[in-house]
């Protein structure tokens, strides 16, 4: 069910090392909250524009980064519609590398994406926000703007390394700045039948600082073949292992945004 | 837009929509008579809906999804060069002409037009599920009767005759269907001290409906048909005096229906009879049927729009006041059987408001008539018939 009063929750997927699942992430539980009956709008804020390509949307938009941070009312104007009923795109564009810089011009520019999403809030119950990978003015903004970083940590060592300073960052109080912003990592392209990854999922489970949910996306064919698709995995291998375990994420990520719905509905 | 669609065809709709599109895009039937449309990206970006309707047209309606009015133009653009018609269309009354070409010619290409709009219309009377239908057939009923009566000397004198003794048979059948339908439309749907009215009007419409379907299955209807057109084509033979050129006699016609219009409205003042109203309503009728089934093609077009758009303001009012009146006419007749329903007194006192409204409406619609006649008798006005006609 929608919800009626619009208790819209911005959700950005996000990790400074690329590769690690954050498209997959955002398009697959975008799709599912779509299709739970909630009004969802997924913004591709990476240049690289995968999200964009997935929905098979043109990766433009007019007057491009900066016109889109500029007119504080125009985001709306940009949106597309996917080929799945209530989910929608703010596609991305090339300009976007040079978001950081566009961000610069404002005088709180962190605050600026805030002050972009804001009119949008009305219409929609989840906005996701699929973040190029890096730390930057893009990133501080995102931190500021959403009310959960979602971050998906491949359980090996290089990707453990970028966990551990994004909880550097959190240390240093850089994430979720904002009250009440969750901070939920997860881990992505987990291979249980590998002793390596067993150990690193059990290492970075014991670290306070940050929230790990208790479900992961296993290394599965069928997220790779989302490109070829160009459909969430869960429209084309519902059954799939990997469907399953987005479903349950997303249950989780509900659950965790949502205690209040879920203590009324226990 | 129309209620049916956008567009129709009485051809193979998803085959026109298929062979109208580049062959880059991709087209899927979903269920319940939709069809998807794909771009060359294989991206959704519209949606038709697909409704077959009685008489076997097919409309069409199409739905852009959000960012997509753009491609959806597109494609209207590519489905209308394809073959699929635009709703205006369907009751589009107007046809090529040429000024000098003899009038019962010409009268008799608009006419079997107009025959065709009303074949087009009534199986969906029949099935009386859309009130569009009854209208477009009762407009173009009418506009013939008004080509058969203003082009009457260029015509067969006997077969004109009982061409439009036949088309007024025809709308007499559908008088009173359409009246309570129009009636229903303007009350309240919210109020609730209406609702035995509304339910007493829907009963009447019903035994209307009833009645008018009955008389449209009759023998006569069914060889309706044949009649017109037999009649039409002897009609169109030309009466036994030398047929003008039908710029010629469409001129003398405005002209002349525009004189008696403003003769008529002039002996008009606050306390005449309201039937005189409607008298002028008719005349208004006919003046502009033949404007825009002959002035438009034959005219400056300029001048005739003109004319138009004047006639139509002074249309509007005595369009309110005979609507006003044949609504209060309707409900006077169901006080007494209003009073003895259920919850009939709170009706009656409802109807009775209802009707306080009605005449306000029409007194308030006499008060404006003077402003919108003098607009219509102005010298601009003559002047523009003097554009047209000389």
């Amino acid at each position: 069910m929608a919800n009626t009063a619009r208790d819209t929750r911005v959700i950005a997927t996000y990790n400074i090392k690329g590769g690690v699942g954050k498209t997959s992430a955002a398009v697959n539980l975008a799709y599912l909250a779509a299709a739970a009956g909630h009004q969802t709008l997924l913004w591709d804020l990476d240049p690289q524009a995968a999200s964009t390509y997935l929905f098979r949307v043109r990766p433009k938009v007019k007057g491009g980064g900066r016109g889109l941070l500029r007119k504080r009312d125009s985001a709306g104007d940009h949106i597309k519609a996917t080929d799945h009923e209530r989910l929608e795109l703010l596609p991305a564009d090339f300009s976007y590398r040079h978001l950081d810089l566009a961000l610069d011009q404002f005088k709180r520019p962190a605050a600026r994406l805030r002050k972009v999403l804001a009119p949008l809030r009305a219409d929609y119950d989840y906005i996701f926000l699929d973040c190029p990978p890096s730390i930057s003015l893009v990133s501080e903004a995102v931190f500021e703007a959403a009310d959960a970083l979602l971050v998906p940590v491949i359980p090996a060592t290089l990707s453990s390394r970028a966990y551990e300073q994004l909880e550097e960052l959190a240390r240093a109080g850089k994430v979720g700045r904002r009250n009440g912003t969750a901070t939920l990592a997860f881990f992505s392209m987990a291979d249980v039948s590998r002793p390596l990854h067993l150990q690193v999922m059990e290492r970075l489970r014991g670290i306070e600082q940050l929230t790990v949910l208790g479900v992961a996306i296993p290394t599965a064919d069928e997220v790779e073949l989302m490109g070829e698709e160009r459909n969430p995995v869960t429209v084309f291998a519902p059954q799939s292992a990997a469907s399953v375990a987005y479903k349950a994420l997303w249950a989780e990520v509900e659950r965790r945004l949502h205690p209040d719905l879920q203590a009324a509905g226990a | 837009m129309s209620a049916r669609g956008e567009l129709f065809t009485f051809g193979d709709a998803a085959a026109q929509v298929r062979t109208a599109l580049p062959p880059s895009y991709g087209l899927t039937h979903a269920t319940g008579g939709r069809i998807d449309l794909r771009d060359e990206r294989q991206k959704l970006v519209c949606r038709i809906e697909l409704r077959a309707l009685p008489g076997g047209s097919q409309w069409l309606t199409l739905v852009p999804l959000r960012g997509y009015d753009r491609d959806c133009e597109r494609i209207r653009h590519w489905l209308e060069a394809g073959g699929l018609r635009p709703a205006w269309q369907w009751k589009q009354a107007r046809v090529p002409m040429a000024a000098d070409e003899p009038a019962n010619v010409a009268a008799a290409r608009v006419l079997e037009r107009l025959l065709e709009i009303q074949q087009a219309n009534l199986p969906g009377v029949l099935v009386g599920e859309e009130p569009e239908y009854l209208h477009d057939l009762r407009v173009a009923n009418r506009r013939a009767r008004t080509v058969v009566r203003q082009m009457r000397v260029a015509l067969d004198p006997a077969a004109a005759g009982r061409l439009s003794d036949e088309l007024r048979w025809l709308a007499a059948q559908t008088t009173s269907t359409r009246d309570l339908e129009v009636l229903l439309e303007t009350l309240d749907a919210s109020a609730a001290q209406l609702a035995p009215l509304r339910l007493l009007l829907e009963r009447r419409l019903e035994r209307a409906r009833a009645e008018m379907t009955a008389m449209l299955r009759s023998s006569r209807r069914t060889q309706l048909e044949q009649t017109l057109e037999s009649l039409l084509d002897v009609a169109a033979r030309a009466s036994g005096a030398v047929v003008p050129p039908v710029a010629v006699l469409a001129a003398t016609r405005i002209r002349r229906q525009h004189r008696r219009m403003v003769r008529s409205g002039a002996a008009i003042g606050p306390t005449t009879e309201a039937q005189a109203y409607h008298d002028l309503r008719k005349q208004g009728k006919e003046l502009r049927y033949l404007l825009e089934l002959f002035g438009t093609a034959l005219f400056d077009t300029q001048a005739v729009s003109e004319l138009i758009a004047t006639l139509k303001q002074l249309q509007d009012v005595l369009g309110c006041h005979q609507d006003c009146a044949v609504h209060a006419a309707t409900l006077r007749t169901l006080a007494p059987e209003l009073a003895a329903s259920p919850g009939g007194a709170e009706a009656l006192l409802a109807a009775g408001a209802l009707l306080a409204g009605l005449e306000a409406q029409q007194a308030a619609a006499r008060e404006r008539f003077q402003a919108a006649f003098s607009g219509f008798a102005s010298p601009r006005a003559r002047g523009l018939v003097a554009r047209i006609c000389d």
